[in-house]
């Protein structure tokens, strides 16, 4: 080590302790964020996880402790674990379809030929179409009698099917619906990734010859992991938190089976007012949500490479 | 690192906006519940009362025209009409609110939320208020009275009334030699395979799972929905409606496995669709709705009778539902002055006439039924008419005077899911048995946070 390093480092040390003596800045600048998130993130949080070992009024005002007594009603009520087992079902019906086709949508319409724009529109439009919006639209078409379905259904000579009213059919009705409102997202999404890859990339694909399954399996699909993880991860957490098209098109049914668990919260706390359960409920869909998405973490992080 | 000056004054008087604001919510928030009412005047001098309400579509101008007829009628007072959502959700939003500024004076209530409503103690009770200001309650329907009593004290004011009744395609029946529309359940399945013989584009009865439809047809086969007497002599604490229920439910199996009845799921706006399009051929439904559907059903004529009962089963009659209208406890005299004078004109006659006519609830007083502008518009459309008579006609017991239950939303969810079950091929009686399962557990955990 030189005499000019060493000197720098010296320098470097006591301003390292003045800066320590002060109060750290850092604070200072976090502080409006720290309070907009402790007021209407950690609080209710908190609140509700106190909420979740009580018997609570009508108004939610807390008024026995029962220690574990929701929780244990919970798992041995048979709706409430049909109705994990609802929302687990649908969200392996709906995630990785909505990457999948996404990312097909994506990698199809990344060339730059002429009039691309339209179908890059087209793909991401139903961005701009909101949960209300959407649900209006699909129950016109899922409507039993008068649907556009069922009439394309019945004109192929088939019987009417009861898309939202038949235990068979109703999952998947709302899966189908959830794919097609999400894909507006993600398609943007794995889009933008596709298009920060290098054409450089591109092009020594070309001089290896490799054809368009090897340019995706061996560069777009790498290049854009991290978009991909990304995509997955927050399509994933959003299925779990399913809501407005449940409330829109099913109200949960029928015979509770697209009762998924943020709805069957919501009306257990709103409409029931039964909010010590409902509580648990939300404790229990937090703690689901975090292992799932370390698990996930810890699974595809070797095959995420950041460039 | 090295941060100017003037930035890090920047960020501190940022925190430190932050934080007032914080604080000044809280503050806010902790006085404004003590000076209610005192300080919500619109610039004209006006007193203003909020009014929450669940009425959308055409009733919502209804409503609309019944508090602009209030506000044009003297000048010290404004009601201002906002809906909220359903009752359900409004009723939510009002006990989040604990009464506090920006919250409601006078808010709509459905018949489920009633229990919840004086549970949550921040309702005044409607007869105290009927008392202190000598408010002549005498023309009220018993039978609404009835309902929204307890124990003689009656917690909300009658406003708009409605029944569940049949709706049917008299057009239809007519041509199927159906000309007097059957009371019975068995009588219904006979004319439904008439129609079926006679018409093959239209599939006789179409239903959708509506909770309050059936709790009501449990009381109008003279059934206690819950036990301790409809939860009037005690609170319940659990379903009563086992048999009744299995019977209801047993009729729709059978017309289903005969192929007589289409299933619309739980959407109530669906089956009105199909049934003015002329897919289905009779349906159960609010006759809240009575205006609509005879306004939308251009291409035939459309029937309304009274709920059906079991062969040999004398109708009981139904309990006065709809909605009704609650006052926020702590208001000062000045503002009970304004509701009761409110709740005078939305509760006398002419009001309620107009607004039964444009609508399909019906009057809730006794002196509307005497109107000019009631019995033209019977006369001219007398599906009217079935709903209020429905009523009128019922005994008043304590069967009649409807289950009085906080878990009434969740009662009424699960006898939705087990008719699902139901239409879904399930057995009548374990969709019973889940039901009640169900709604006993929900009425359990629910007592056990209930104060006395």
């Amino acid at each position: 080590m030189t005499y000019e390093h060493a000197a720098a480092s010296v320098a470097d040390q006591q301003a390292q302790l003045k800066a320590k003596r002060r109060l750290p800045v850092w604070i200072i600048y976090l502080l409006p964020s720290m309070l907009i998130f402790a007021l209407f993130t950690i609080y209710p949080f908190v609140r509700t996880f106190i909420t979740s070992f009580f018997a609570t009024s009508t108004t939610g005002a807390m008024t026995k402790f029962v220690g574990l007594q929701n929780y244990i009603d919970l798992f041995t009520n048979a709706n409430y674990l049909q109705s994990l087992g609802t929302t687990f079902l649908y969200t392996l019906l709906t995630v990785p379809l909505t990457v999948i086709i996404s990312l097909l949508l994506a990698v199809l319409s990344a060339s730059n030929l002429p009039g691309m724009g339209i179908f890059r529109t087209i793909f991401s439009s139903t961005m701009g179409i909101s949960v209300a919006a959407g649900s209006v639209f699909w129950n016109l078409l899922f409507h039993p009698t008068a649907g556009l379905l069922n009439q394309i259904v019945t004109s192929l000579g088939g019987k009417p099917i009861g898309w939202l009213t038949d235990t068979h059919y109703a999952i998947f009705a709302i899966s189908a619906v959830s794919i097609w409102m999400n894909i507006g997202f993600s398609y943007l999404v794995l889009m933008g990734g596709i298009k920060n890859i290098d054409d450089s990339h591109y092009e020594s694909v070309e001089i290896v010859g490799g054809g368009f399954f090897y340019r995706l399996r061996k560069v777009t699909i790498p290049l854009i992991s991290p978009s991909l993880f990304f995509v997955f991860t927050t399509s994933l957490i959003n299925a779990f938190q399913s809501f407005g098209l449940i409330d829109m098109l099913t109200s949960g049914g029928p015979n509770n089976t697209t009762n998924l668990m943020v709805y069957k919260l919501y009306q257990d706390a709103f409409v029931n007012f039964r909010f010590g359960s409902a509580s648990a409920q939300g404790i229990i869909l937090f703690v689901l949500i975090l292992l799932i998405s370390q698990l996930q973490t810890k699974l595809t992080e070797r095959l995420v490479t950041y460039q | 690192m090295k941060i100017s000056f003037g930035k890090r004054i920047a960020a501190v008087a940022l925190s430190a906006m932050m934080l007032a604001t914080a604080f000044a919510g809280c503050t806010n928030g902790g006085t404004s519940s003590t000076s209610e009412g005192s300080a919500s005047t619109d610039g004209s001098g006006k007193l203003q009362i909020q009014f929450w309400h669940s009425m959308s579509g055409n009733t919502q101008e209804a409503l609309d025209a019944v508090v602009a007829g209030f506000n044009e009628s003297q000048d010290q007072y404004e009601v201002v009409a906002t809906n909220q959502g359903s009752y359900d959700e409004s009723t939510g939003k009002f006990f989040n609110m604990a009464n506090g500024d920006g919250s409601a004076q006078i808010i709509q209530i459905g018949e489920q939320n009633l229990q919840s409503m004086i549970d949550s103690g921040m309702i005044a009770s409607v007869s105290d208020l009927i008392e202190k200001y000598s408010f002549d309650d005498s023309d009220l329907l018993e039978q609404e009275v009835n309902f929204y009593s307890v124990d003689g004290n009656m917690w909300a004011m009658p406003f708009n009334c409605s029944t569940p009744v049949v709706y049917y395609n008299k057009t239809v029946f007519d041509e199927a030699g159906v000309t007097e529309f059957p009371t019975t359940f068995e009588g219904i399945t006979e004319a439904a395979q008439k129609v079926a013989e006679t018409n093959d584009s239209i599939t006789p009865v179409g239903m959708y799972a509506y909770g309050y439809a059936l709790d009501q047809m449990v009381i109008n086969m003279g059934g206690y929905v819950i036990n301790n007497e409809n939860g009037r002599a005690g609170r319940a604490t659990e379903v009563a409606y086992q048999d009744q229920i299995t019977a209801i439910y047993n009729w729709i199996k059978d017309l289903q496995d005969q192929g007589l009845l289409l299933n619309y799921g739980s959407d109530g706006t669906n089956t009105i669709s199909g049934f003015t399009q002329q897919q289905v051929g009779m349906f159960i439904a609010s006759s809240a709705s009575c205006r609509n559907v005879i306004d939308s059903a251009t291409d035939f004529e459309v029937g309304v009778a009274n709920l059906p009962v079991p062969e040999g089963t004398e109708p009981e009659g139904v309990y006065g539902g709809g909605g009704a209208l609650c006052v926020a406890t702590g208001l000062d005299e000045e503002m009970e002055t304004g509701v009761m004078e409110f709740f005078k004109y939305a509760t006398s006659p002419e009001v309620q006439a107009t607004w039964a006519v444009s609508t399909g609830y019906f009057p809730i007083c006794n002196g509307a039924y005497d109107t000019d502008t009631l019995k033209t518009s019977y006369e001219e459309m007398p599906q009217l008419q079935v709903a209020a008579d429905q009523l009128l006609n019922s005994n008043v017991n304590s069967i009649t005077a409807g289950p009085l239950l906080s878990q009434l939303p969740q009662l009424r969810t699960d006898l939705q899911t087990a008719l699902e079950a139901v239409f879904n091929g399930s057995d009548v009686e374990s969709a019973v048995a889940q039901a009640v399962e169900s709604t006993n557990s929900a009425i359990a955990n629910a007592n056990q946070g209930v104060t006395e």
